[in-house]
């Protein structure tokens, strides 16, 4: 018994201590349980449209990650063949790359919006998933320095050490070597950790960039059928009434026990959003600490 | 470097050449729309029975069509959304009308450039605090975790504390420490869901307790919100631990430099000298690493600053604060004025470009110090 108690203590212990895996586990639990309490006491329509919101909004952070490292990695080789063959088209190239770095992004990702918005009205966008597609490489586009930052750092510290001309001598394409022995096989872990950290600041601009379209720019774009995420959720008028209602509870604190029944779909959607922007970053930090990053 | 400086100036000229071909080409949009039933919607707005602004008017009326027409639902149905639609223009279109009439006179170019003055202040302020925030929070978490005790440990020990207190007092007295404990580990996790909160949450959850068109919750938002002070206090963080690393750490503790990390310890770090403006630590190791990690970060400032304008554009623009720039600039999105967008885009892309050159600077100036370059060279 003694014996069995300790195995699981030491169980418990190694988990607690992998940060990544805990506070997964701790993200997927949350939603998991603010997906019962809404099944309980929010209404059938409301349900069914925060949860197309958040379905819409995971599959467009996924596809954000996709895009922006297919761009990242692509982009990068483009520069290191650029540097080695034709150095004055890499000169453009590194013009372009720090223009994009100066956009801030929530502003390229409005325009980029607009233009969507334009495409959408004269009947060049209609599928909805070429829709979905093309929100999130217009977020791609400005998320994606970093994966290019990581990979070209990665690939200068490789290359000033022996193993890289010695490959070379070998007879060993600079190819190969950067995308399997730089790229893949010592690079994935940092990888992941950057996609981690685009996971999250996808749907922070995500959701900000919808809130701000369907606050601000309603009679214009929301005209045009985007897909719903949380960020526009949230800015429809019975969530904000239902966030309004947080700040009441300074005022009077017996109204913070109808929150979670009264004022559900505001406070999920809110919740949602900020739950998920701080598991993220505790995803990743626990991800970095285990394998020394 | 210099030809980083070139860069930048080429990039400000290139980017206010494209703006400028855009400005000429793309001609404001004032061409009234047509829509697929205008004979139907004018007919129907004629009815001296029925207003159609009245949103249960609207559904009377698409009720009443169904109901003589039931096969063409579909039809009526895209009526009302063309009816929406003209509704909403016609609503807009005296606004829009002032507004393109307005053009980019000098009097309106003045209120711009007030406007951008106004962003660039709130701005350098939020940057300034959020730097001595991120630099002091990441200072106080390393050397807290010199000495690591994790929360759960804590609350093992004082759980244990309590169990084997020996009498009821002491037992009570173990058990509020606990629960203190507790209460600490809860307000730690709030504030840091209010940390990584969008600003637009954090502004709609005290819109009725507060004026949130002040310019103070703009600066008070823009530091505590979106994420920022956190993220950034991280990456300082990451820069002190991977510098203690260092060999050189090693050789000055062997050198005996001081280097014990507990406050209120004669060799230690004292509490006060992390909040300093100015922070120094003379004759202990850290101050050493304090100084490298500085400079190594002068280029993640740039990083933070141009997330710090992401964030307050989405304060400005989420909370629709009259008479600021983003303010503006969504307003005229929406009128599509395109000239005030470019014109307010381009000095938001100067302010991030300025910023830049500063750091460059900054960077040119400290490594110059590290490698004791002079700047007159020697003859």
């Amino acid at each position: 018994m003694k014996y069995s108690l300790q195995i699981l203590s030491d169980h418990i212990a190694r988990f607690y201590n992998r940060k990544d895996r805990l506070w997964l586990s701790i993200w997927l639990g949350g939603l998991l349980l603010i997906w019962v309490w809404n099944i309980f006491f929010l209404n059938k329509p409301a349900l069914l449209q925060v949860e197309t919101g958040f379905i819409n909004t995971m599959i467009l952070a996924l596809l954000v990650i996709v895009f922006a490292a297919a761009l990242g990695w692509g982009i990068t080789l483009l520069d290191y063949w650029l540097v080695l063959k034709f150095h004055r088209l890499q000169m453009i190239l590194a013009f372009f790359i720090n223009l994009i770095r100066s956009v801030p992004q929530i502003v390229g990702i409005l325009m980029g919006y607009v233009i969507l918005t334009i495409l959408i009205q004269t009947g060049t966008l209609t599928s909805q998933l070429l829709i979905l597609i093309a929100m999130a490489v217009i977020i791609a586009v400005f998320v994606f320095l970093e994966i290019y930052d990581l990979l070209w750092e990665r690939i200068g510290h490789f290359r000033r050490l022996d193993f890289f001309d010695a490959m070379r001598v070998c007879g060993i394409s600079e190819g190969y070597i950067i995308n399997r022995e730089i790229i893949w096989r010592s690079s994935l872990v940092h990888l992941i950790n950057k996609m981690i950290a685009i996971f999250g600041a996808a749907i922070f601009l995500l959701c900000s960039v919808d809130f701000i379209i369907s606050v601000g720019l309603s009679t214009e774009i929301s005209a045009v059928d985007l897909p719903v995420t949380l960020g526009s959720l949230l800015a429809k008028i019975d969530s904000k009434q239902d966030i309004l209602a947080i700040g009441h509870t300074l005022s009077h604190w017996d109204y913070i026990f109808r929150l979670p029944f009264e004022h559900l779909q505001g406070i999920t959607v809110a919740l949602v959003i900020v739950f998920t922007l701080l598991c993220m970053y505790q995803i990743g930090n626990g991800y970095a600490r285990r394998f020394r990053l | 470097m210099r030809q980083k400086f070139t860069g930048h100036f080429i990039s400000i000229l290139f980017i206010g050449f494209i703006f400028f071909i855009i400005h000429t080409w793309v001609k404001s949009d004032s061409t009234d729309k047509t829509y697929k039933y205008g004979d139907q919607i004018q007919y129907y707005m004629q009815l001296p029975f029925l207003d159609l602004n009245s949103p249960e008017d609207r559904i009377l009326l698409q009720e009443t069509l169904n109901f003589y027409d039931p096969r063409n639902s579909v039809q009526h149905n895209d009526l009302m959304v063309d009816l929406e639609h003209y509704l909403n223009d016609r609503m807009t279109a005296s606004v829009r009308i002032r507004e393109l009439s307005d053009g980019i006179s000098v009097k309106r170019l003045m209120i711009i450039l007030g406007m951008l003055l106004k962003f660039a202040v709130v701005y350098i302020l939020v940057l300034l605090l959020t730097y001595y925030g991120v630099e002091t929070f990441a200072i106080y978490r390393f050397i807290r975790t010199q000495n690591p005790v994790t929360f759960i440990t804590s609350l093992t020990v004082a759980g244990h504390r309590v169990m084997n207190a020996h009498n009821w007092p002491k037992r009570f007295n173990y058990l509020g420490q606990l629960l203190i404990k507790i209460g600490l580990g809860l307000l730690r996790a709030l504030i840091m869901l209010i940390l990584f909160a969008p600003a637009y949450v954090i502004a709609y959850s005290f819109k009725t307790s507060f004026d949130t068109d002040s310019l103070l919750l703009m600066i008070i938002l823009g530091v505590i919100s979106n994420g920022l002070l956190i993220t950034y206090t991280q990456k300082y963080y990451t820069f002190l631990v991977s510098e203690s690393r260092k060999g050189y750490v090693q050789t000055a503790i062997v050198k005996n430099l001081k280097h014990e990390y507990r406050f209120r310890r004669k060799d230690g770090i004292s509490f006060s000298s992390i909040f300093r403006l100015k922070k120094k630590f003379p004759g202990h190791v850290f101050g050493h690493i304090y100084q490298n990690v500085r400079v190594q970060y002068l280029n993640t400032l740039k990083e933070q600053a141009s997330f710090l304008i992401s964030g307050l554009i989405i304060i400005e623009m989420a909370l629709n604060i009259q008479g600021h720039l983003c303010y503006e600039l969504m307003q005229n999105i929406l009128y599509k004025n395109f000239s005030v967008v470019l014109i307010i885009i381009f000095g938001v892309f100067l302010i991030v470009k300025l910023t830049e050159i500063f750091i460059d600077h900054l960077v040119l100036v400290q490594r110059r110090k590290i490698d004791n370059i002079s700047s007159v060279p020697a003859g």
